[in-house]
C-alpha cells in the first residue's frame, strides 16, 4: 500500500524523481571511477571501464523508472498529453463537443445542486434521524402551524420528546439610519439555538431566560451574514439597540457563520425570543393565533411509530388543557421525519425536482449522442492515421485507450465548464423561484457532492459517447485504411443515423414537456379569480402592543378613520377592508348544516368565511349576482347580514332564491342573506372555486384587517401614503404587510414559473443539440459525396434534385424521431399531470407546437449544408480526390 | 582471458532484496556502489551483477520503507546516496531469511534424494 502511494507521488511529480536518479547514477559512476583509478587506471580508462561495470546507463534508468511508477499510468498521462495536442489542432470539433458537454453536464449539475440541497442533505446535528416535525390533524386537514399554548403543552412530554423548539419566520425591515433594509426575521423559543448545538461567533445566543416572560427581554441575535452585511463585522454591535420593523431590540450576540437553523434551504438574518411576539403582531397566549412551527427531538430509544402512538394517546389531554375558545379544537398530534430539516419546501418540490432531474438526464443523453456522432465523424476522417499507427505496431488496445482518453479529456474539460455554468444557472433558478415570494426565500449552494456528481457524469458521458467510436476505430483494417481516405463504412453510417434518431426522439419528449408547462403557466396567469387584481394593493393592518391587552373588537373607530382617509388619497380609485385578505393563504372555514324544506338536512362542509366592508365587492370588481352589497347601515347594532357566493347558494338552497334566508354565521347566531356574489378564489390561485359566505366587516370581531386599495397609477407612492395614514390615524395599529395582489398571486406560481422556465430551457437545449447533430450529419454527408454530386450535376441533375437528396435524408430522420418520440412523450406526460393546471397530458396545442418547431428547426439545420451541395462546381469536384 | 573465467551465476529472481538487506545489515549504511562492490567481493566475482540493476531493488525497498536513503559525503568527499536498513527492513530480512532457509533446505533435500 505504501508503495502504491510512493508510486502515485512519483507519477504526480516525475521531475523530482528523475533528477534524483540522474544524480545517483552520476555519483555511482564517479565512485567506480575513483576506485579504479586508485587501483592504478588512467582517468580515461577508468571512465570507460566504469560504464562497462555499471551496465547500460539508459537501460538502468528505464528499469528504475519502471520500478518507481506505474507504467500504464505514465502511458495514460502521455496519451492525455498526446490527446490534448491532437484536440488543439481541431478547434472546431473541440468547440462543438465542449459546448454540448458543458450544457449537457451543466444543467445536470445545476438540477442536482437543487436535488442535493433540498432532498438529500441532512441537518448538521448529531443523530438527525431523531429530529421530527410536529403537525396537528383535524379531520382531513393537517396543519403544521401551532399556537403557543399548544407548543408549551407539547414541550412538556418528556416520555416522547427530549427537546422541543418552535419558531416563526417572517419578512421584516431592519431600520438603519432611518433606511429600511428588508431582512428575514425569526421569532424563536428559548431552546432554539441549543437544539442545533449552535455556538455564537460573538456575545451569546438566546436562552430560556430570554424567552420566559412576555416582552421582558427585547433582545436579538444577528446572523453572521447580517452582521457582516449591515454592520461591517464590527464587534461594537454588541449591546447596540437596533430596530426591526420599528421595534427596538438589543443585540446580544452573533451566530456562528455555519449556523443554518431548522431549514437547510432558508437563511434568517435576525432572531428574537418568541416572548417578543406581541410586538410583532402575533399573540403568544392566544389559542387562535396559529403562527409557530415545531421541531422536536425524539427521546432516545423511542422509534417514530412508538412516538406517533404515544402522541396520539396524549392528544386529547393536550387539547383539553388548551384555552377553550379555540376554533380548531380536537386535533390529533402527529410527528414525521425531519432529519433533513423542517419541511416547508421539500414535499412540494420533490416531484418537480425528480421530473427536472429526469429531463436533464434526457438532455445529457442528447449531448452524449451528439458527442458520439462527432467522435464517429472524426474517427472516419482519421482512418488513415489509425491505419498507419496500427501498421507501425501499436496494439489495438492501446489505440482504443488513446481514443478513449481523448474523449475523457474532452469530457473533463466540458465538465469544468459545466461546473461554472451550473453555479450561474443555480443562481438564476433561485432568483426566479424567490421573486415574488415575500415570506420564504430558498437558499441552496453547491457542495462537495455536486462536485462528485459532476465528476461521475463526466465519466459516464465519456464512456457512453466514446466507447463505440473508439472500438470502431481500433478495428480499423490497416491495409484498407492505408489505401482509402476517410471512407465511411455502411455500419458506421447507420449508427450515426441511429444516433440522430435518438436525439430527435428525446428532443420531442423534452419539447412536449416544455409546451405542457408553458401552457399550464399561461393558464394560471389568466385564470379568472373572480376579482380583478390589477393595480390592487393588499395592506394588512394589525393591532400593535403587548399581547392580550387588546381584545378583538367590533368596528374599531381607528380602522374606519384609516379607510375614510385612504379613500380620499388622490391616487386611490377605491378601497375597502376584508379579513382575511384573498390570496394571502389565510383562511377561516366552518361547516354548515341547515334544515331542508323536505324535512331532512343539507350540509356544506368547509365553507370559507370572509368579513368584507361596504364597497368591497365593487372595489374588487366582483360580480353581485342578486340582492345588495353591505352598506354603512350594516353596523354593530343592525341585524346580522350575509352575502353568499353562487356555489354556496346552489349547495344549500338549490333551485331557490337564497335572498332572505337565514343561517348561523361566524360569531353571530343568525344571519340574513342580502345578496349573492359571483364565485371567486379565496386562498390561492389553483384551488377550485369554493363555497364562501361574507359577513359585514363592521359586525365582526376583529384584530385588524386587510385593506384592498385599487390605485389609479403607481402603487409604490400609494403604499407610502397608506402607511403614513395608518401611523397618524391609527396609532394602535401597524402595517404588518403591504404588497401588490399581483405579487400575492405570483407567489403561488413560483413553482410553475420555475418549471416552465426550466422545461423550456431544457427543451431548447435538447432541440438545439439535436439540430446540431443533423447539421453535422448532412454537412459530413455533403463533403463525402462531393464527387458523386459533381457527377450528378454534370450529367444534368437540377439544383433542386441535389437539395432534395439531402433534405430527404434529414426529413426522414426527423419524421422517424417524431414517430418514436411522440408516443414516448405522451406516456411520460402522465407523470406531469399533478403539476399541470387545466392542461390535458395529450395537449393538442403542445403536440402541434412540438412538431412544427422541430420540423422547422430540422429544415433550417439541413438546408444550410444542403445548399452548399447545390453550389458544387462539377469540374472541380471531379478533379477532387 | 574470457576462457579463464569461472561460469558466473545470475541473481535468482527475488533474492536481490534479501542480499541487499543482508548487506546493509552487516555493513551499516552504504551507497549503491559500496553494496555492489561488497557483493562482488563476497561472491569472489561469482556474481554477475550489472551495477545498474541494483536500482530497481533499491527503489522498491525504499518504497516499501525497508531501507531509507539519504545524500551524504563519502570519505573522498564525493556525494553519494547512502542507504540504511530500517526497523521494518530488519523484520523483513528475518522473514526473508527464514523463507530462504526453508527453500534451500527443500531444494537440498530434493537434490539429495534425486541423486
Amino acid at each position: 500500500m505504501r508503495r502504491f502511494f510512493a508510486r502515485l507521488v512519483n507519477l504526480v511529480r516525475p521531475g523530482r524523481a528523475e533528477r534524483d536518479l540522474e544524480r545517483e547514477v552520476a555519483s555511482h559512476l564517479s565512485l567506480i571511477e575513483e576506485d579504479l583509478m586508485r587501483r592504478g587506471m588512467t582517468p580515461e580508462a577508468a571512465r570507460t571501464a566504469s560504464r562497462r561495470t555499471y551496465g547500460g546507463v539508459e537501460q538502468a534508468k528505464e528499469l528504475h523508472r519502471d520500478a518507481r511508477s506505474f507504467v500504464w499510468m505514465e502511458q495514460v498521462l502521455q496519451d492525455a498529453r498526446h490527446a490534448c495536442r491532437g484536440l488543439w489542432k481541431s478547434p472546431g470539433f473541440v468547440a462543438v463537443a465542449m459546448l454540448s458537454l458543458a450544457f449537457g453536464i451543466g444543467v445536470n449539475a445545476a438540477i442536482f445542486t437543487l436535488v442535493n440541497g433540498i432532498l438529500l442533505k441532512k441537518l448538521p446535528v448529531p443523530e438527525p434521524e431523531r429530529v421530527v416535525q410536529v403537525s396537528a390533524k383535524l379531520k382531513e386537514f393537517e396543519s403544521n402551524g401551532f399556537n403557543y399554548p399548544a407548543y408549551r403543552a407539547l414541550s412538556r412530554q418528556p416520555a416522547i420528546f427530549s427537546d422541543t423548539i418552535a419558531f416563526s419566520g417572517r419578512r421584516s425591515n431592519l431600520e438603519l439610519d432611518g433606511e429600511p433594509h428588508p431582512i428575514d426575521f425569526e421569532l424563536v423559543t428559548g431552546g432554539f439555538f441549543r437544539f442545533f448545538g449552535a455556538r455564537p461567533a460573538l456575545g451569546r445566543l438566546i436562552d430560556d431566560e430570554d424567552d420566559r416572560a412576555e416582552g421582558a427581554h427585547p433582545v436579538c441575535v444577528l446572523s453572521y451574514n447580517a452582521w457582516q452585511t449591515h454592520f461591517g463585522g464590527n464587534p461594537a454591535v454588541l449591546g447596540r439597540s437596533i430596530r426591526i420593523g420599528s421595534i427596538p431590540l438589543q443585540v446580544i450576540g452573533v451566530a456562528a457563520p455555519e449556523f443554518v437553523g431548522p431549514e437547510l434551504q432558508r437563511r434568517f438574518d435576525v432572531w428574537a425570543p418568541s416572548a417578543m411576539a406581541g410586538s410583532f403582531g402575533s399573540q403568544r397566549e392566544n389559542g387562535n393565533t396559529i403562527w409557530l412551527h415545531i421541531l422536536a427531538r425524539l427521546r432516545t430509544g423511542i422509534p417514530m411509530a412508538e412516538a406517533q402512538a404515544r402522541l396520539a394517546g396524549v392528544s386529547r389531554a393536550i387539547e383539553d388543557s388548551l384555552p377553550p375558545d379555540r376554533a380548531n379544537h380536537g386535533a390529533v398530534y402527529r410527528v414525521r421525519d425531519a432529519s433533513k430539516g423542517y419541511d416547508s419546501w421539500r414535499s412540494t418540490l420533490q416531484d418537480p425536482l425528480y421530473i427536472l432531474m429526469g429531463a436533464v438526464t434526457l438532455v445529457l443523453l442528447v449531448a452524449c449522442a451528439n458527442l458520439a456522432n462527432l467522435l464517429l465523424a472524426r474517427a472516419g476522417e482519421r482512418r488513415q492515421e489509425f491505419a498507419i499507427k496500427l501498421s507501425l505496431g501499436i496494439s489495438r488496445w492501446r489505440l482504443l485507450r488513446q481514443l478513449l482518453i481523448e474523449t475523457f479529456v474532452l469530457a473533463f474539460a466540458g465538465g469544468a465548464a459545466a461546473l461554472a455554468l451550473a453555479a450561474a444557472l443555480t443562481r438564476v433558478l433561485l432568483a426566479i423561484f424567490n421573486s415574488g415570494s415575500q415570506y420564504q426565500s430558498l437558499h441552496v449552494a453547491p457542495d462537495r457532492s455536486v462536485f462528485l456528481f459532476t465528476f461521475a457524469a463526466c465519466v459516464c458521458t465519456a464512456l457512453l459517447a466514446g466507447l463505440y467510436p473508439a472500438w470502431q476505430a481500433a478495428r480499423t483494417d490497416a491495409a484498407a485504411g492505408l489505401k482509402g481516405g476517410a471512407l465511411q463504412g455502411p455500419r458506421r453510417a447507420l449508427v450515426r443515423r441511429g444516433l440522430i434518431l435518438v436525439q430527435v426522439t428525446l428532443a420531442v419528449v423534452l419539447l412536449f414537456g416544455a409546451s405542457l408547462f408553458t401552457h399550464s403557466l399561461s393558464n394560471l396567469k389568466v385564470v379568472n379569480l373572480g376579482y380583478d387584481i390589477d393595480r390592487v394593493l393588499s395592506v394588512a393592518i394589525a393591532q400593535r402592543g403587548p399581547v392580550g391587552s387588546t381584545p378583538q373588537v367590533i368596528a374599531p373607530h381607528a380602522l374606519a378613520e384609516v379607510l375614510a382617509r385612504v379613500r380620499q388619497l388622490p391616487g386611490v380609485e377605491a378601497a375597502a377592508f376584508s379579513e382575511p385578505g384573498p390570496l394571502t393563504g389565510q383562511m377561516m372555514s366552518t361547516d354548515l348544516t341547515l334544515p331542508d324544506p323536505s324535512g331532512g338536512t343539507r350540509r356544506a362542509d368547509n365553507v370559507h368565511v370572509m368579513f368584507i366592508g361596504p364597497g368591497y365587492l365593487p372595489a374588487m370588481r366582483m360580480v353581485l349576482v342578486r340582492g345588495r352589497d353591505f352598506t354603512a347601515a350594516d353596523g354593530p347594532a343592525a341585524p346580522g347580514v350575509a352575502i353568499v357566493n353562487q356555489r354556496l347558494a346552489s349547495l344549500l338552497w338549490p333551485g331557490q332564491d337564497p335572498i332572505g334566508k337565514h343561517f348561523p354565521g361566524w360569531g353571530i347566531k343568525d344571519l340574513e342573506i342580502v345578496g349573492v356574489a359571483g364565485d371567486s378564489n379565496y386562498k390561492n390561485v389553483r384551488e377550485a372555486k369554493v363555497s364562501i359566505f361574507y359577513q359585514s366587516f363592521d359586525q365582526s370581531k376583529i384584530r385588524g384587517g386587510v385593506l384592498a386599495v385599487r390605485c389609479r397609477g403607481a402603487a409604490a407612492a400609494v403604499e407610502r401614503q397608506v402607511r403614513e395614514v395608518v401611523k397618524t390615524s391609527a396609532p394602535d395599529y401597524q402595517v404588518s404587510n403591504a404588497t401588490s395582489m399581483e405579487l400575492l398571486r405570483d407567489q403561488w406560481l413560483a413553482q410553475d414559473r420555475l418549471l416552465a422556465f426550466l422545461s423550456t430551457l431544457f427543451g431548447t437545449l435538447g432541440t438545439v443539440l439535436a439540430l446540431v447533430g443533423i447539421y453535422g450529419l448532412i454537412s459530413y454527408s455533403v463533403t463525402r459525396r462531393t464527387r458523386e454530386i459533381g457527377i450528378r450535376i454534370s450529367i444534368g441533375a437540377q439544383r433542386g434534385n441535389v437539395l432534395w437528396l439531402f433534405l430527404r435524408e434529414s426529413l426522414l430522420l426527423i419524421a422517424g424521431g417524431m414517430l418514436l418520440g411522440l408516443p414516448l412523450a405522451l406516456v411520460l406526460a402522465r407523470f406531469l399531470k399533478k403539476m399541470l393546471f387545466q392542461v390535458s397530458v395529450a395537449d393538442p396545442l403542445g403536440i402541434a407546437a412540438t412538431l412544427i418547431l422541430l420540423a422547422a428547426g430540422g429544415l433550417i439545420a439541413s438546408c444550410a449544408p444542403a445548399r452548399r451541395a447545390t453550389k458544387i462546381d462539377p469540374v472541380r469536384a471531379l478533379r477532387y480526390d | 582471458m574470457p576462457s579463464e573465467e569461472k561460469p558466473r551465476i545470475q541473481v535468482l529472481q527475488g533474492t536481490l532484496d534479501l542480499i541487499v538487506l543482508r548487506t546493509l545489515e552487516t555493513m551499516g549504511p552504504q551507497h549503491a556502489y559500496g553494496i555492489a562492490a561488497r557483493l562482488e567481493q563476497i561472491s569472489g566475482d561469482l556474481l554477475n551483477l550489472n551495477q545498474g540493476t541494483l536500482y530497481p531493488a533499491l527503489v522498491r525497498l525504499e518504497q516499501q520503507a525497508r531501507i531509507k536513503g539519504s545524500w551524504k559525503k563519502t570519505e573522498s568527499n564525493r556525494e553519494a546516496r547512502y542507504y540504511a536498513i530500517t526497523r521494518a527492513g530488519q523484520k523483513a530480512l528475518a522473514e526473508e531469511t527464514r523463507r530462504w532457509r526453508r527453500m534451500t533446505e527443500f531444494v537440498d533435500k530434493l537434490l539429495v534424494e534425486e541423486s
